[in-house]
């Protein structure tokens, strides 16, 4: 199906040298963002290619032995929480005189406020 | 990198700009023509790499050719969507033909005008006019020298179709170009 007739555009021949010139003629940054797509591609393969498991869990058994440790130390770390009642600071002599005190003074003002409501019945 | 990855990136390079220059003429601009060929060249590496070295030139454009169709549909709906919304007018609410606020086509980027020649120009133009299966056909045979068999199976169809694709696109190019070349 070739056309042999060198000055024939329409030949086969000649659309491919004009295909090949076209591809040879790219710009500069065009052919530089082609091979830094091959090299993404390239680098994909690679990755794949490397075993895909972590090393140092690769061993069978390490990976339910260290569950086993991890919750061994939580539990020795909650356990002795768990058990101990809550511990409050005790107060000293001067913060418990002060507290007593805001109690009586809300206790006074409640029985005065009671005896002003009797007075307005009566 | 050891013996495939050095064989993928031959084939690669083999066909990185061929591939561009196809999917130019397609109709791509220059930076979805690049996403196209980035996503097949990934595309081949993840599904197919570990398939015989002489099987990824048809895989590698059967997927070109996939992912060129993918944009394109995609173009369209984006198209057809920005066209409702627009209503076919501008914002001086003059009426304005669709087909203007479209983004342009890769022959009417002023780069690709004033880089190719009078020649090249109406060659692209006469293999962006073939229907999409003759240009396939026709650019995977003569500009790749893909096999008969290898064309077929890039296009997903029979050896006998790849064939009739190729002559019936010889046949317009010889009659389209005629009349720029003699």
């Amino acid at each position: 199906m070739k056309d042999e007739h060198p000055q024939d555009p329409a030949s086969i021949d000649a659309i491919e040298r004009n295909l090949r010139r076209q591809e040879e003629a790219l710009p500069p940054e065009v052919n530089a963002r082609l091979a830094a797509a091959r090299r993404d591609a390239v680098a994909r393969m690679a990755a794949q290619d490397e075993p895909r498991r972590v090393p140092w869990l690769g061993m069978s058994g390490l990976l339910p032995a260290g569950g086993l440790l991890a919750a061994g130390v939580a539990a020795a770390i909650l356990w002795p929480v768990a058990q101990s009642p809550l511990q409050l600071p005790a107060l000293d002599d001067n913060e418990m005189a002060a507290a007593t005190e805001m109690e009586m003074l809300d206790e006074i003002e409640l029985i005065a406020w009671l005896l002003e409501q009797d007075a307005d019945v009566g | 990198m050891n013996a495939s990855q050095a064989a993928m990136n031959r084939f690669l390079a083999s066909v990185e700009k061929r591939a561009f220059a196809m999917t130019r003429i397609a109709g791509s601009n220059t930076e979805d023509a690049l996403d196209i060929v980035q996503n097949s060249m990934l595309q081949l590496v993840e599904k197919y790499a570990h398939k015989p070295e002489e099987e990824w030139a048809p895989l590698f454009y059967r997927i070109l050719k996939n992912r060129t169709t993918d944009f394109y549909r995609r173009s369209a709906r984006q198209n057809r969507l920005f066209t409702f919304m627009l209503s076919a007018r501008n914002q001086d609410n003059e009426v304005v033909d669709a087909s203007e606020m479209h983004a342009g086509r890769a022959s009417d980027e002023p780069e690709n005008r004033s880089s190719l020649d009078a020649a090249s120009q109406a060659l692209n133009a006469s293999l962006a006019q073939l229907p999409p299966r003759q240009c396939q056909a026709f650019l995977l045979r003569t500009w790749e020298g893909l096999s008969v068999d290898d064309t077929a199976k890039a296009m997903n169809c029979s050896a006998g179709s790849v064939k009739t694709h190729y002559f019936r696109a010889v046949h317009a190019l010889r009659k389209r170009l005629g009349a720029h070349w003699s």
